[in-house]
């Protein structure tokens, strides 16, 4: 049985007292990394608070309009699981981006899978999952056409595509995050670069879009 | 088109194309990311695969034995207290529940209120505060240590009542079946509210209050004493008499385990079970979970020498055990508060090296620092201090251990 603690006893409320609060610090990532190692009360907490919009937008913006939800669960286990092997915590960010990352191609892999399947089947191309009406504004069709777009790229030029220009990363750190060097990360990001404006060119809802037109 | 300019101009439309993609943002609303918070630290309770290195398995196996530990944060402001979820915890919709045959599940919150949910019992923390918490409990019984601070507000609601407290000790049970409210004192007191007690009614330490929603009866009696039935209701005129007192006492179980009866706040009888069977041979040849109850209910009673008896029975007889290790926390915390600081130090040091993720030790590590303050070793306190803070930068000793680290 779990021991309860001396709920009766009085002394201990004494010595706590006299404690005063910790003093208010920001806490940068290194300290994060080292309370969740340590299972300090509310880490876990904190690492969510800091962290779940980053992963919920990269898995959203990688995987388009669905429910991304159990992604985010599962980067976050996989996170708390694999934290002790991060040498450098203050290298967090990327380490959850890295992660992240192999979440959404996961899910692209089982996605590219179900739809193989669907169309031995019957030939119907299976939608990704419909967002509750408030999840998000319009414009929904481009939206979807864009993500029915890059479902014919290939993951690599997909991911590159969004974290470069979605996202935003720099060169350095994308070249960190997809682990190859900097004059690599170049000629990637121009052939994703190439490749999307092809495909987009012969959409007549994206076309606009490369222009900067709509 | 040159290829530098092809580069610059698909570069453009990737750019510009990003701006779709955009507007998938990130935005959440906070019921949501709270949602999302909760599932996953109850994710982390439940996780029961190990972390890849050997002495991470090792280590997790050990804590499990002991407690899931999670941390939960409510609040994102540094001011919120924080709470932490310890033991077999069972997902029950919002609720934490604890099952019937299981260990009691821990609520420890970061000023050093303790809340207990016993075996069977289903609760949840509603609101946290930077001055306590409102605790629900849906059913069964609550065992709570509240830590008096300046204007700390605390509630646990069972059914109609709330009990409003600042700083104190009580357990709670609630019946829904019988919508019974079951308080009773062991340090301060309380203001109770509900059926019958709209101006609230103050329970002290030492008393047991049994109010029924149903029928509005309240009734006060001393604490371990038998319910005395025939007694005129403590409130004003809406509190009606009980009409069938045997409603109010539930048959008692047949036999209660010495666990249950711990469970139930009947601490004295865990005490004379023990000396009808023999407190020797119970501390000597009783299974672990008697030897645990008994120890547990003499420290409620405030018997330090049967209580050491049966802590020192649990570590010579069970060594290794999850029980054995914490209690030398339990066995150092006793000696502090008897004044013995260095014993009280070694038993936090043992508990510290057996159990150095357990769930106190954030707990035995201050404490060892305000030891050492008080026995002087100055050298020796900013040592643990510089310790604390690096393990447990955000625990109740932080700033106690700041303060005794020279100015930068």
């Amino acid at each position: 049985m779990a021991r309860v603690l001396g709920f009766a006893e009085n002394r201990p409320l004494t010595r706590l007292r006299i404690v005063s609060p910790g003093r208010e610090r920001p806490e940068d990532d290194a300290a994060l990394v080292a309370a969740v190692l340590a299972r300090e009360p509310g880490a876990a907490g904190r690492m969510w608070d800091r962290y779940a919009s980053l992963v919920r937008g990269m898995l959203r913006r990688m995987l388009g309009p669905v429910d991304v939800e159990d992604g985010i669960q599962d980067a976050f286990l996989r996170l708390f699981r694999d934290l002790d092997s991060l040498r450098d915590p203050t290298a967090l960010r990327s380490f959850l981006i890295g992660i992240t990352l192999h979440v959404a191609k996961s899910e692209l892999r089982r996605r590219r899978a179900k739809r193989w399947l669907l169309l031995s089947d019957d030939g119907v191309v299976a939608e990704p999952e419909a967002l509750a009406a408030d999840e998000w504004d319009e414009p929904r069709a481009a939206v979807r056409s864009l993500y029915k777009m890059l479902d014919r790229v290939s993951d690599e030029r997909r991911t590159v595509f969004v974290l470069r220009y979605v996202e935003g990363l720099d060169l350095a750190e994308l070249s960190a995050v997809l682990d190859c060097s900097l004059a690599t990360t170049k000629r990637r990001v121009a052939d994703a670069a190439r490749r999307v404006n092809l495909l987009a060119a012969s959409d007549p809802l994206l076309a606009p879009y490369l222009e900067g037109e709509a | 088109m040159t290829p530098v300019e092809g580069g610059d101009l698909y570069e453009r439309g990737a750019a510009n194309l990003a701006r779709v993609a955009r507007q998938l943002d990130e935005r959440i609303d906070e019921p949501r990311h709270a949602a999302g918070r909760e599932r996953l630290l109850s994710a982390l309770t439940k996780r029961a695969r190990p972390p890849s290195t050997a002495r991470r398995l090792l280590l997790l196996a050990a804590t499990l034995a002991l407690a899931a530990v999670v941390g939960v944060v409510l609040e994102r402001r540094p001011a919120q207290l924080e709470y932490r979820v310890a033991g077999p915890v069972v997902a029950d919709g919002p609720w934490l529940g604890v099952a019937p045959s299981g260990g009691a599940v821990g609520m420890h919150f970061s000023d050093g209120t303790e809340v207990d949910l016993g075996p069977g019992s289903k609760g949840r923390v509603a609101e946290v505060t930077g001055d306590g918490a409102r605790v629900v409990l849906g059913a069964g019984v609550l065992q709570a240590r509240v830590v008096h601070r300046p204007h700390a507000r605390w509630t646990v609601a069972a059914g109609p009542y709330t009990i409003e407290v600042t700083g104190t000790a009580f357990d709670v049970g609630w019946s829904t079946a019988g919508e019974e409210l079951d308080l009773s004192l062991h340090d301060g007191s309380v203001i109770v509210r509900g059926p019958s007690l709209p101006d609230g009614l103050r329970v002290a330490a030492g008393q047991r209050l049994v109010a029924r929603a149903g029928t509005g009866e309240a009734k006060l009696s001393p604490l371990l004493a038998p319910l005395p039935l025939a007694d005129p209701p403590v409130a004003g005129p809406a509190v009606r008499p009980a009409e069938e007192p045997s409603q109010v006492h539930p048959t008692p179980r047949p036999l209660p385990t010495w666990s249950e009866m711990l469970a139930d706040g009947n601490f004295r009888g865990v005490v004379e079970a023990a000396d009808a069977r023999g407190t020797d041979v119970a501390l000597s040849r009783g299974p672990l979970a008697d030897v645990v109850a008994l120890a547990d209910a003499a420290r409620y009673l405030h018997d330090r020498v049967l209580a050491k008896r049966g802590l020192l029975a649990e570590r010579s007889r069970f060594a290794g055990s999850a029980e054995a290790r914490g209690a030398a926390f339990v066995l150092g915390r006793m000696a502090d508060d008897g004044g013995s600081r260095d014993e009280a130090i070694r038993w936090y040091d043992t508990y510290l090296a057996e159990s150095p993720g357990g769930s106190f030790a954030a707990e035995a590590l201050g404490r060892k620092l305000v030891a050492l303050v008080e026995s002087g070793d100055t050298a020796g306190a900013r040592s643990v201090a510089k310790e604390y803070l690096r393990r447990f930068p955000h625990g109740a000793h932080a700033g106690y251990a700041h303060d005794r680290l020279p100015e930068p």
